[in-house]
């Protein structure tokens, strides 16, 4: 920009206005209508759980997330187009500032040949690729559901599909947000932090700290029974169920008090033991689910 | 030399399939189905605890996870040969109706409506690349309106299944032995009131909604017709009293009922990428192992048969078998059979609230022997569902699974049977080979779910190609 | 102590909450032997000489060990390095398994692997014996 050798500052603001204005034009140009950021929701190598469990969401439920808090691109299971065309909004996404949502893990085995998400100029592209091009683009990338997280059941034992987390296919810095499925509140409420706030305070396990943390045997309600070892037998019993299995010591959601589905009921108020569907190993290392 | 149509992602199904046509004079000539996801559980299951594969195969799916649980506890019921307490198998079923009504709103709704109505004014779930809408504005409105309250009433269904089930998807609840939940009158209570409501939006909204787009869109009652033959493992089946009753095990083969013999089922893995010593299948043969670079096949999806016959299931076999709906088998009347039916089920489960007592569920202690072998059918949201289980040393030696989808979605076979959904494809006209909305909409009618379509395992026989589609 | 001249009265809680839980495992090992609903079991255990006595000396053959694998009521034993121990009521061996690993084996070469043979671990597990070579 020239500068002027000018003490006017009349002068001075013309040269600089026209380029501000256009500055802030294309901003706005490039930002979605109501300044909402572009989330592209990528469904990989897993059952497509957690985008149902999001529209179990209440208060904020999904229509509100899509209406106020972001722009959805791209979803498998939502988006009214299909074909290329749908998958051209992928791609046109991918040239914004979008937020990336993972949901199920990464298949690499034969090159990802084992999930295909689209097929787009008569070539097919594996979640692998999908993944790949929106990880290196995207501004925060979130891993939803364990599968997402850490690998989770895609990747249980002898793993055919050589399926891996999101964080380790990408080798980057990833939100993860467990649980099988996870919890609307604890999916959308991370979404909503990164809009309002950026990235959310993480714990060591890059879960937001306001979700993850404290393990559900920390705040069970049939702690006291576990204190003073009174123990279920059998499913259906109200006690501790520590004995038939439970994995509440080892697992760091707030189920317990979040609760499900409208904050109705969770798995041990429903006198089943916990199976750790959150937790690093599942499922492998939480098994048995259930032992008598 | 017809022109090829392909359309993958195939959105707006449960998980991903892509399906290719050859379009000749503007119409279909041939259609193929692929899956296009494969994860493996049947494999995954080798060696692990019994009880562990009611939780395992649940996550086979999000939507239908409930059906799997039930499938996974029949099975193993089998195999401890042990019936559930009459009540305990009334609130299971309650569980396995709350899981119905969720899929087929959500299916309805969100999944189909989009194809015929332009959906409320948020991205994605509106579309502008086709223009076949022909619904008036305030019709088209309306109906939009619907769609965004349709979500509330799903979510309800979910929120029933929670309060037997402790959460949904992958609800705990339904065990081997019968539930877990112990049943009171707050619950019940509950479950009532949200029934009641969901039923007001079903009756007031629902099917006065798929009778208005079969009225404005009724050439689609003259295409999508699959084989015509039939086919449902029962469900809703244990009673005797009508009112709590659906359908029976059966099957429709040109035009014959007969009754079902889950013997005659196996699976050709011809066209999928699977290897196998044999290319016929039976459910329980040892796992197959996949090729994904297998010339001749096209789809994860494995091509399950009946006495050789591909089946088509889902609601509309059961409304049809049933006497419920017998209008015919085009893509509209499966779209109408599934919004009938979900009226059908809520009056089973008012019926099911008024006989269920409230007591504490009378729970077991299981163990299994070390060898034996069982299998649980059971009809659910997409169709037939079965789970087969082999047990050796106390642990799983073998488990197959053959979902409803992939009956409806097979590819074909070793004899050149084309799978349920190509053949509904094939001979069907389009309007306009730029935007071939025909496709989806027939395709989307059969309620496709990918993710369970493929999971493959088998022991030895057949590779399943499950060809999602 | 620290923990308990703290001003905040949650974190008193939470550490008297600890304190309580250790005085009532020790009353635990050194009195009674639970099973569940088994009270015959109990009396018969507490006319035996206490488990302290016995622990340091008692020889559990790899086959009896098998049999304390948590399942049915039955307590859950782990050997690491040749020493015995009491699993049942840790917190981590829900079900007498932990991480896919079952209660009543020798799990000497999973231990050092995963938990780098941190002795301070095992710390606060009873002893119930040593494993026969």
């Amino acid at each position: 920009m020239n500068k002027r050798s000018t003490n006017c500052p009349v002068l001075a603001s013309k040269d600089m206005t026209a380029k501000k204005m256009i500055d802030i034009t294309i901003k706005e140009v490039k930002n979605s209508p109501h300044n909402k950021t572009n989330l592209i929701w990528l469904e990989a190598t897993g059952c497509s759980g957690n985008i149902l469990s999001l529209l179990n969401a209440e208060n904020p439920d999904v229509i509100y997330l899509l209406k106020e808090i972001v722009t959805l691109k791209y979803n498998n299971s939502l988006m009214a187009a299909e074909g290329e065309a749908a998958f051209q909004q992928f791609l046109d996404t991918l040239e914004t500032d979008f937020i990336l949502v993972v949901e199920g893990a990464i298949a690499t085995k034969n090159n990802g040949l084992y999930n295909i998400i689209a097929n787009y100029n008569g070539k097919r592209i594996t979640a692998m690729e999908a993944v790949q091009m929106a990880g290196e683009r995207a501004k925060y990338i979130v891993a939803v559901g364990t599968c997402a997280s850490y690998g989770g059941i895609s990747a249980a034992k002898p793993n055919p599909s050589g399926s891996v987390s999101v964080g380790q296919f990408l080798g980057k810095e990833v939100i993860r947000v467990p649980g099988c499925p996870s919890h609307p509140d604890w999916a959308l409420g991370t979404i909503a932090s990164i809009v309002a706030f950026g990235k959310p305070i993480l714990d060591a396990k890059n879960r937001p700290i306001i979700f993850y943390g404290i393990t559900i045997h920390d705040r069970c309600p049939r702690r006291s029974f576990f204190d003073k070892g009174i123990f279920s037998t059998k499913l259906g019993d109200r006690e501790c169920m520590f004995k038939l299995g439970c994995r509440g010591p080892v697992t760091s959601t707030d189920c317990p008090i979040r609760q499900w589905n409208g904050y109705v009921n969770w798995p041990i108020g429903d006198n089943t033991p916990c199976i750790g569907c959150a937790q690093e190993r599942f499922p492998d290392g939480m098994e048995p689910f259930v032992r008598y | 030399m017809g022109q090829k149509i392909t359309i993958n992602p195939l959105t707006r199904i449960s998980g991903f399939l892509e399906i290719q046509v050859e379009v000749e004079k503007n119409q279909i000539i041939d259609a193929k189905s692929s899956g296009m996801l494969f994860r493996g559980f049947e494999k995954m299951l080798k060696g692990r605890p019994p009880m562990d594969a009611i939780y395992f195969t649940q996550r086979i799916c999000g939507i239908c996870s409930t059906a799997h649980s039930m499938a996974s506890t029949l099975a193993l019921e089998d195999i401890l040969n042990i019936t559930p307490h009459g009540n305990d198998k009334m609130i299971r079923d309650f569980m396995h109706g709350c899981e119905f009504i969720q899929n087929h709103l959500r299916h309805f709704y969100l999944y189909t409506l989009p194809d015929y109505v332009r959906g409320p004014e948020i991205q994605p779930l509106y579309s502008t690349t086709h223009s076949d809408y022909r619904l008036s504005l305030n019709l088209n409105n309306e109906l939009s309106k619907h769609y965004i309250e349709s979500i509330e009433y799903s979510r309800s269904a979910h929120q029933m299944l929670a309060v037997l089930g402790g959460k949904a998807p992958h609800n705990h609840g339904i065990f081997v032995g019968g539930v877990s939940v112990n049943i009171d009158s707050s619950k019940l209570i509950k479950m009532k009131s949200i029934l009641n409501s969901i039923k007001e939006f079903v009756i007031n909204r629902m099917i006065p909604d798929v009778f208005i787009i079969s009225e404005h869109y009724q050439d689609y009652f003259g295409n999508g017709e699959g084989y015509r033959d039939l086919m449902s493992y029962g469900v809703f089946d244990a009673y005797s009293d009508q009112s709590l009753f659906y359908i029976a095990p059966q099957v429709l083969i040109n035009g014959q009922k007969q009754e079902l013999n889950p013997d005659k089922i196996t699976e050709n893995i011809y066209r999928a990428w699977y290897e196998a010593n044999k290319v016929e299948q039976r459910p329980i043969d040892p796992t197959i192992d996949e090729n994904v670079y297998k010339e001749e096949a096209y789809s994860w999806i494995k091509a399950p048969r009946y006495e050789g016959y591909p089946m088509e299931v889902g609601p509309l076999a059961r409304m049809y078998l049933s006497g419920e709906y017998t209008r015919g088998f085009s893509t509209m009347d499966r779209t109408i059979a599934r919004v009938l039916e979900v009226k059908k089920i809520i009056e089973i489960m008012e019926s099911l609230l008024e006989r269920v007592s409230l007591q504490p569920t009378p729970q077991g202690r299981f163990e299994f022997p070390q060898k034996a072998y069982g299998k649980g059918l059971i009809d659910t949201s997409r169709g037939s569902l079965g789970h087969w289980v082999a047990i050796e040393n106390q642990g799983i030696q073998n488990y197959g699974i053959i979902t409803p989808s992939t009956w409806n979605l097979s590819p074909g076979d070793s004899r050149g049977l084309k799978g349920v959904v190509e053949k509904a494809l094939i001979g069907t006209r389009i309007e306009d080979i730029k935007n071939p909305v025909e496709i989806g909409r027939i395709v989307r009618s059969f309620d496709p779910c990918v993710s369970c379509a493929t999971h493959v395992f088998g022991d030895g026989y057949s590779p399943f190609e499950i060809r999602i589609v | 102590m620290i923990a308990l001249s703290s001003s905040n009265p949650d974190q008193r809680m939470s550490f008297e909450n600890l304190l309580y839980i250790e005085r009532m495992r020790l009353n635990y090992w050194r009195n009674y032997y639970f099973q569940p609903s088994n009270r015959e079991n109990q009396l018969k255990q507490r006319a035996q000489p206490s488990l302290e006595v016995l622990a340091d000396q008692r020889l559990f053959s790899i086959e009896e060990l098998v049999q304390y694998d948590g399942s049915n009521g039955k307590p859950a034993y782990v050997a690491v390095n040749g020493i015995i121990y009491d699993v049942s009521i840790d917190a981590t061996w829900g079900g007498g398994t932990h991480f896919s690993l079952y209660a009543g084996k020798s799990l000497t070469a999973q231990f050092t692997k995963c938990h780098g043979g941190r002795l301070d671990v095992l710390r606060n597990l009873p002893q119930v014996g040593n494993l026969e070579e």
